[in-house]
C-alpha cells in the first residue's frame, strides 16, 4: 500500500483483480483500478469495453465473480446498492435512475424520507433539496415532477440524490451523452466543485476531448481489460486513441481492393423516430454498392439503432426513400425485406438476434424456416434442419454446438457465428452487419472479419455499423460518418485518418477540418 | 446420450412432484388423516383393478386434451386461462348435433366433435382478437368468458333447447349413433382415449415438424426474434388461441359423446384447469402431456376413493394439484414463462 | 328499454354499493401490489379463502368479530405464499397466481367437508352489524342508499381514503410508487424491492379477506362453495380500469357492483336470467379493452429492463 511513491495521497477506492462473465460475454476479465482522494479519474473506452461493468460492481449492482474491493484501505464486500451508500460510494447513472411522476424533491428524499409524524414531510423534503443545491451550485426546482424538467435538469436531480447520501465518492456513467456543449462545461465545472470540496470522482465516457478537459487521471479499457492508466497532463488524444482502439496486429484483416459494382441499396433522406416518438434518423442518405463494405461511424445512440430497424423492416420510416435494386421497400415488412435479400446481424444478438432459450437448429433456420429446401408445403422437413444446420455450424467453426444444443448455453462468439452464418447464407445480396464483433471473443473477431470480406468478394453489398472505430476503419470500403441522425461526412476508407473521423463522430469536424 | 438427457429432462419435475406430495401430506396429516391411506389411493389403487383403471382412462381422456390445449397456447406465449368456458361450449355444440342431427354415425361423430371443436376455437378467438387487436390481457378476459360461457349454455338449455321433458339443467340425450364406443366395460372407457393420444402426437408433429408450428414456438420464446426473422406474432398468437380453442372445444364433445351422452350443467369438474397443471406439469411438451395426464387421472379417479375410506372430499385432489404447480414453477424451468432478465451489460 | 330504466332508482343505487363492497376491498388491496409493480391473480382465492374461513371462525367462536380476524389472516397465509414464491423464489406471477386459486377453490371445499359434512353450504350463525344512520334513512334517496349499510361498506370507503393518504403522504406509499414506477431506480436508492412488493401482498391479502368475508358475513350468513365466483378478478379488473389510483380503483367498483345490482335487479323481471348474470362479466370486459390501449397488464408483466428497450414496430 506504500509503494505507491508518486501517488500525492492513498487510494479511497482499490479493485483488483475484478471478473465478471455474462451469458456470452466476458465484461471483466480480471480488472485492476485504483480511486485516489480528490482527483477527477476518467474511465474510458469503446463502447462495451466493461467501464460500466466494472463500476457497477462498485455500486453492488452486480457482483464480480471474482476479485476484491477495498475502501479506505479496507477490504469489503459490496453487495447491494445499499451497501455502497452506506461506504459513501455513488453512481449516476446512464440512464437515469429518477421516478418520472414523483418531484424533483421527492426523487431525492427517496430511500431517506424526512418524516412528520407517519407522513412524508414534505416542506422539509423541498427544504432539504434547496440546501443541497445551493451547496453545490446545482439549480432545481424542487417541486417539479421528473417527467416535466429537461434532461440536463434531470441529471442534476440525479447527482443531487447521490450527493443527498453524504457520499465521497461519486461514479457518473456517461454523464455527458444527453448534454448540451454548454450544460458539458457546466457540469465540469461542478464537478471540480466538489473535488474541491473532499469529494471523489469516476467520469465514464469515451469521449477523449472531455477526458483531457475534465479529469486529473484516465484509465483505458478494452474488451473488458485494464489497458492503463495514466496522468492526464502526460498524454494527448492520440496516445489515449491508441490505447482504447488497440489497432496493434489485433484488426489488421488482410484484404484485397475492392471491386464495386452496381448500386444495390440506396438509401434517401430517410428518417425515422425513436422510441419516444422523438426524431432519431433525421435524413440519412447514402448508397451501398455489390462488392463494398460500406461502414458507418458514429459515438453511439446517434441514430444507428433506428437507421438499422428502418432499413430492417422493424421501425416504420416516418419518411424518405429506401431503394432496392432500384424499387422503393421502404415500410416493408422484415419478411418481405429478407425475400428481396437483405439479411441482418442485429446489434443485440440476445433481444433481436437469437432466441437463448431455443436450439442451435431453432436458430439457424429463423428466416428461412418456411421455403424450399427446409420446408415442403406446411412441413419443417427435420432432416433438412439437422443437415443445414450442421452445415451453419461447420462452415463458421461454431465451437461446442450441436443442432440440438441450446444457442444460449454457447459463448459470445460462438453464439455471433451462429447468427452470422445463418445471415450469410442467405444469397449474397445486403448484409446489414450491426456491431458485429460486440462481445465476442479476439480469436472469433478476427474469423468474423474474413467472413466479411469472403462475403463482399463474393458480390454482397455489406453495410457495416460499428462503434469500434478501428473496425470501421480497417473492413470497409468507403466510410460514412453519423452523427445527430444525418450523414455528416463521407470518406474512402484509404485516405482517412481515424482523427479526421475522430472529428466527424464528435460533430466538430466541419470546425477543425 | 439421448437417455441421460432425457432423465435429466425429467428429474427436476419428478422432485418437484415428490417435495409437493410430501408437504400435502403433511396437510393430510394436519387434517387427522393417514397421508399413507389416502396416497394409496390416489397413487395405487386406480391401477388395482380393470374396473379401476377403465375409471381412470374416462378422466384421462378430458385432461390429456385439456392438457393440450393449454399447452399449444403457452407455447405461443400465450395464457388461455379460458379453456373451460370453451369446453363448455364445445360440449353444448357437439350434444346439438348429437340431438338433432340424425345420421349415421360415421358421419354423426365427426360431425359432432368437429363442430364441438369449431365453436371452442371460435369461443377462444374473442380474447385473441381482444389480446392481438386492444392489447386486452387475455388472463382475465379468458376467465371472465368462463363465467359468461356457463351463463350461455345454462340458458341454451333451459330456453331454446330446453327437452319437453327436463328434470335438471340438462339438454336432450345425443343419438346412439352418435355415442363414442366404449371397450373396456363395465367402465366407461371409450375410444376418445385414443383420439386425445393421437392428437398428442400431432400436436407434437405440429409444434416440431410443421412451419406454424416453428413460428409459435419463437414468439413464445422470444417474440422480438420473431419479428425480426418476418414472423407476424399477432398472427401467430391467434394462430395458437385457434388451436388452444379447437382442442379445448373438442375436450367438451367428447366428453359429451363419450362419457355424458348429453349436455349437462356443470359437468365438468374444472378440467379446463386440470389443463394447466398437467401442461405445466410436462413441461409443456406435447409427448409428456399423456403421462401427467395419467396422473391426474390416477389422482381424480383414487379422489372417489379416498373420498369412501376417509373423512376428506375429492376436492383434496385439487389441493395436491396447487402444490404441485407451486413446486413445478418455483424450480425455475419455465425459462419462456419467466420474466427475462436484462443479460446485457452496456458500457 | 322500459324495463331496464324501470329498476333504476334510491334502492338500486343502495345495492350497488352493498355489491361492489366486497370488489372494492379486494380492489383497494390489489392496487397496493399493481403499484408495486406485482400482478396480484390470486386476489380471488384469497377472497374465497377468507369467506370460508370467517365463517367456519364465526361458527367455532361464535364471534363475527373473530369471523373477520380469521378471514383476514387466512387471507394472508395465501398472500403470504404468493409473495414467497412469486417475489422470493421468482416463479412466474401468473402460474403462482394460479395456484393459490386453485388452493383455495380445493381446500375450502375439503374443510367444509371435513368440518361440516356438506358440499353445499353452512351458515355461520351470525354476521357482521350493520350501522343504521338514525335519522339519516329517512332522508329520501340518501338514506335509501347509505342509511343502513354493513360496517364493512363503512370501513371500505374508509379505506379508500386511507389508501390515498397512505400512497400519496407517507414514506411507504412513496417507495411502493417508486418501486412500481422503476424499481431498479427504487433499488438504487437503497430501497429493498422485493420487501416493498411483499409488504403489498400481505397488505393486498388482508383487504382481499375482509372482501371475502364480506361475502360470507356481510349481508348473509352463509358460506357456499366458490361463492366468489370471479369477484377477484373483477377487483383485479376494477383497479387496472382505476388506473391502480385509490379514488378511481372505487369508482371502477361502484360501476361492477353497479353492473351486478343491475342484474339482481333484472333477474326478477322477464329478462332470462342468464344473460343477466353474464353482465358483471361483460362489463368488466368492457372495461378492460377500454383501458388496454392505455396501460396494459402486460406492460407490468414485464421487468422494466425488458420494457425499456426497443419495441419491435408491427408493420
Amino acid at each position: 500500500m506504500s509503494g505507491d511513491a508518486n501517488a500525492p495521497s492513498a487510494p479511497i477506492v482499490r479493485m483488483r483483480g475484478i471478473t465478471k462473465q455474462f451469458p456470452g460475454v466476458l465484461a471483466n476479465d480480471a480488472v485492476d483500478f485504483d480511486l485516489r482522494e480528490r482527483e477527477v479519474h476518467a474511465l474510458v473506452g469503446e463502447n462495451g469495453a466493461g467501464k460500466s461493468t466494472l463500476m457497477k460492481i462498485l455500486f453492488g449492482l452486480y457482483t464480480s465473480d471474482s476479485g476484491t474491493i477495498e475502501v479506505d484501505s479496507r477490504e469489503v464486500q459490496i453487495a447491494t446498492p445499499q451497501n455502497a451508500l452506506d461506504l459513501g460510494i455513488g453512481m449516476v447513472h446512464q440512464h437515469f435512475m429518477l421516478i418520472p411522476s414523483l418531484t424533483v424533491a421527492e426523487n431525492i428524499v427517496l430511500g431517506a424520507e424526512p418524516r412528520r409524524g407517519p407522513f412524508l414531510d414534505l416542506s422539509r423534503s423541498i427544504q432539504r433539496t434547496r440546501e443541497l443545491s445551493d451547496r453545490y451550485g446545482l439549480r432545481v426546482r424542487p417541486e417539479a415532477t421528473v417527467q416535466s424538467i429537461s434532461v440536463g435538469q434531470r441529471q442534476r436531480v440525479e447527482i443531487l440524490k447521490t450527493l443527498s447520501r453524504g457520499v465521497k465518492v461519486l461514479i457518473l456513467d456517461e454523464p455527458t451523452a444527453v448534454l448540451t456543449p454548454q450544460e458539458t462545461d457546466d457540469l465540469f465545472r461542478v464537478l471540480r466543485g466538489l473535488v474541491s470540496q473532499g469529494m471523489s470522482v469516476v467520469l465514464i465516457t469515451h469521449k477523449l476531448r472531455e477526458v483531457l478537459a475534465a479529469s486529473d487521471r484516465v484509465t483505458v479499457m478494452r474488451a473488458g481489460r485494464h489497458i492503463g492508466t495514466v496522468d492526464t497532463a502526460a498524454t494527448d488524444t492520440e496516445e489515449l486513441a491508441r490505447m482504447m482502439v488497440g489497432r496493434e496486429v489485433l484488426f489488421r484483416v488482410e484484404k484485397k481492393p475492392a471491386q464495386p459494382r452496381e448500386t444495390l441499396l440506396e438509401v434517401r433522406d430517410l428518417q425515422a423516430l425513436d422510441n419516444r416518438g422523438l426524431p432519431a434518423v433525421r435524413g440519412v442518405s447514402f448508397s451501398l454498392r455489390r462488392g463494398e463494405i460500406y461502414g458507418i461511424a458514429g459515438v453511439e445512440g446517434n441514430g444507428q439503432s433506428e437507421l438499422i430497424e428502418a432499413l430492417t423492416g422493424l421501425r416504420r420510416p416516418t419518411g424518405g426513400r429506401l431503394l432496392l435494386g432500384g424499387k422503393p421497400v421502404e415500410g416493408s415488412s422484415p419478411r418481405r425485406l429478407r425475400e428481396l435479400g437483405v439479411a441482418h446481424v442485429p446489434e443485440d444478438r440476445l433481444i433481436y438476434g437469437t432466441s437463448s432459450t431455443s436450439s442451435v437448429a431453432d436458430n439457424a433456420i429463423m428466416g428461412f424456416h418456411y421455403r424450399k429446401p427446409l420446408a415442403e408445403k406446411i412441413w419443417l422437413l427435420k432432416g433438412r434442419v439437422i443437415s443445414w444446420a450442421r452445415k451453419l455450424i461447420q462452415g463458421f467453426d461454431v465451437r461446442g454446438a450441436r443442432p440440438d444444443t441450446l444457442i444460449g448455453s454457447l459463448s459470445g462468439g460462438n453464439m455471433q457465428k451462429v447468427v452470422l452464418a445463418r445471415e450469410m447464407s442467405r444469397q449474397p445480396n445486403v448484409l446489414i452487419a450491426a456491431q458485429p464483433t460486440r462481445g465476442v471473443d479476439v480469436g472469433a473477431i478476427e474469423f468474423i472479419h474474413s467472413k466479411l470480406i469472403e462475403y463482399r468478394d463474393a458480390g454482397a453489398a455489406v453495410l457495416l455499423i460499428s462503434a469500434e472505430l478501428s473496425e470501421v476503419m480497417s473492413l470497409s470500403d468507403r466510410i460514412g460518418v453519423i452523427f445527430n441522425g444525418r450523414i455528416v461526412a463521407e470518406f474512402d476508407a484509404g485516405t482517412v485518418t481515424e482523427h479526421q473521423l475522430g472529428l466527424y463522430m464528435l460533430g466538430a469536424g466541419k470546425v477543425s477540418a | 446420450m439421448r437417455a441421460r438427457r432425457l432423465i435429466i429432462e425429467a428429474l427436476p419435475p419428478i422432485l418437484s412432484l415428490l417435495a409437493a406430495l410430501l408437504v400435502a401430506a403433511l396437510i393430510i396429516l394436519a387434517l387427522g388423516e393417514n397421508p399413507v391411506t389416502v396416497y394409496r389411493a390416489l397413487l395405487f389403487e386406480p391401477f388395482s383393478s380393470l374396473r379401476t383403471f377403465g375409471r381412470v382412462l374416462e378422466v384421462l381422456v378430458p385432461l390429456l386434451l385439456s392438457g393440450l390445449a393449454v399447452a399449444v397456447a403457452f407455447r405461443a406465449g400465450v395464457f388461455n386461462l379460458g379453456v373451460e368456458g370453451q369446453l363448455y361450449l364445445g360440449a353444448f355444440a357437439a350434444a346439438w348435433v348429437g340431438f338433432t342431427l340424425a345420421a349415421p354415425g360415421f358421419l354423426q361423430i365427426p360431425a359432432a366433435m368437429a363442430f364441438g371443436a369449431i365453436v371452442g376455437a371460435l369461443y377462444a378467438l374473442i380474447p385473441a382478437l381482444l389480446r392481438a387487436y386492444f392489447n386486452a390481457d387475455e388472463i382475465v378476459t379468458t376467465i371472465m368468458l368462463n363465467y359468461v360461457a356457463f351463463s350461455l349454455t345454462n340458458y341454451l338449455i333451459t330456453g331454446p333447447f330446453r327437452p319437453p321433458d327436463a328434470g335438471s339443467a340438462q339438454s336432450e340425450a345425443i343419438a346412439l349413433t352418435a355415442h363414442l364406443g366404449r371397450w373396456l366395460p363395465p367402465s366407461r372407457a371409450h375410444i376418445g382415449v385414443f383420439i386425445a393420444l393421437a392428437l398428442a402426437v400431432l400436436l407434437y408433429l405440429l409444434l416440431y415438424r410443421t412451419t406454424i408450428g416453428y413460428e409459435l414456438r419463437m414468439a413464445g420464446a422470444n417474440p422480438r426474434f420473431a419479428e425480426y426473422g418476418g414472423v407476424s406474432v399477432r398472427r401467430t398468437i391467434i394462430m395458437a388461441m385457434i388451436f388452444s380453442g379447437l382442442l379445448a372445444g373438442l375436450v367438451g364433445a367428447v366428453e359429451v359423446l363419450g362419457i355424458q351422452y348429453r349436455f349437462r350443467a356443470g359437468f365438468s369438474p374444472g378440467y379446463g384447469f386440470d389443463g394447466i397443471t398437467v401442461a405445466l406439469l410436462a413441461r409443456v411438451e406435447p409427448l409428456a402431456i399423456p403421462l401427467a395426464a395419467l396422473l391426474f387421472a390416477a389422482l381424480r379417479a383414487g379422489a372417489s376413493i379416498v373420498q369412501l375410506n376417509t373423512e376428506l372430499g375429492r376436492e383434496v385432489v385439487d389441493v395436491l394439484q396447487a402444490i404441485i404447480i407451486l413446486f413445478v414453477t418455483a424450480e425455475g424451468l419455465w425459462y419462456f414463462l419467466r420474466r427475462r432478465r436484462a443479460l446485457w451489460a452496456s458500457g | 328499454m322500459d324495463e331496464i330504466f324501470g329498476v333504476i332508482n334510491a334502492g338500486l343505487f343502495g345495492v350497488s354499493l352493498r355489491l361492489a363492497t366486497p370488489i372494492l376491498l379486494a380492489a383497494i388491496g390489489g392496487l397496493w401490489t399493481q403499484q408495486a409493480g406485482v400482478l396480484n391473480i390470486a386476489l380471488e382465492g384469497m377472497m374465497l379463502s377468507a369467506a370460508f374461513s370467517g365463517a367456519a371462525v364465526t361458527y367455532a367462536t361464535g364471534s363475527a368479530w373473530a369471523g373477520l380476524l380469521g378471514g383476514m389472516l387466512a387471507s394472508m397465509l395465501l398472500a403470504a405464499v404468493f409473495g414467497l414464491f412469486s417475489i422470493r423464489l421468482k416463479a412466474d406471477l401468473v402460474v403462482v397466481g394460479i395456484a393459490i386459486n386453485l388452493f383455495a377453490a380445493g381446500a375450502t371445499l375439503v374443510l367444509m367437508e371435513r368440518f361440516f359434512n356438506t358440499k353445499g353450504n353452512f351458515s355461520p350463525g351470525r354476521r357482521l352489524p350493520n350501522i343504521t344512520l338514525g335519522p339519516v334513512r329517512d332522508i329520501p334517496i340518501v338514506g335509501d342508499i347509505i342509511g343502513q349499510q354493513n360496517v364493512l361498506v363503512w370501513v371500505g370507503l374508509a379505506l379508500v381514503v386511507i389508501a390515498h393518504v397512505v400512497l400519496y403522504r407517507t414514506p411507504f406509499g412513496l417507495r411502493v410508487r417508486s418501486v412500481g414506477e422503476n424499481p431498479e431506480a427504487a433499488e438504487t436508492a437503497g430501497i429493498r424491492v422485493g420487501r416493498v412488493q411483499f409488504i403489498t401482498v400481505l397488505i393486498s391479502g388482508a383487504l382481499a379477506g375482509m372482501g371475502g368475508v364480506n361475502l360470507s358475513l356481510g349481508y348473509v350468513s352463509q358460506f357456499s362453495t366458490n361463492m366468489t365466483s370471479g369477484r377477484g378478478f373483477i377487483a383485479l379488473a376494477a383497479q387496472t380500469f382505476g388506473n391502480a389510483t385509490p379514488i378511481g380503483t372505487a369508482l371502477a367498483s361502484l360501476f361492477f357492483g353497479f353492473a351486478d345490482a343491475l342484474a339482481v335487479r333484472l333477474q326478477t323481471r322477464e329478462l332470462p336470467s342468464d344473460f343477466v348474470l353474464m353482465i358483471p362479466y361483460l362489463a368488466t370486459i368492457l372495461a378492460l379493452v377500454l383501458v388496454a390501449r392505455r396501460r396494459s397488464l402486460r406492460a407490468r408483466r414485464q421487468s422494466p429492463s425488458e420494457s425499456e428497450k426497443p419495441e419491435a414496430a408491427t408493420v
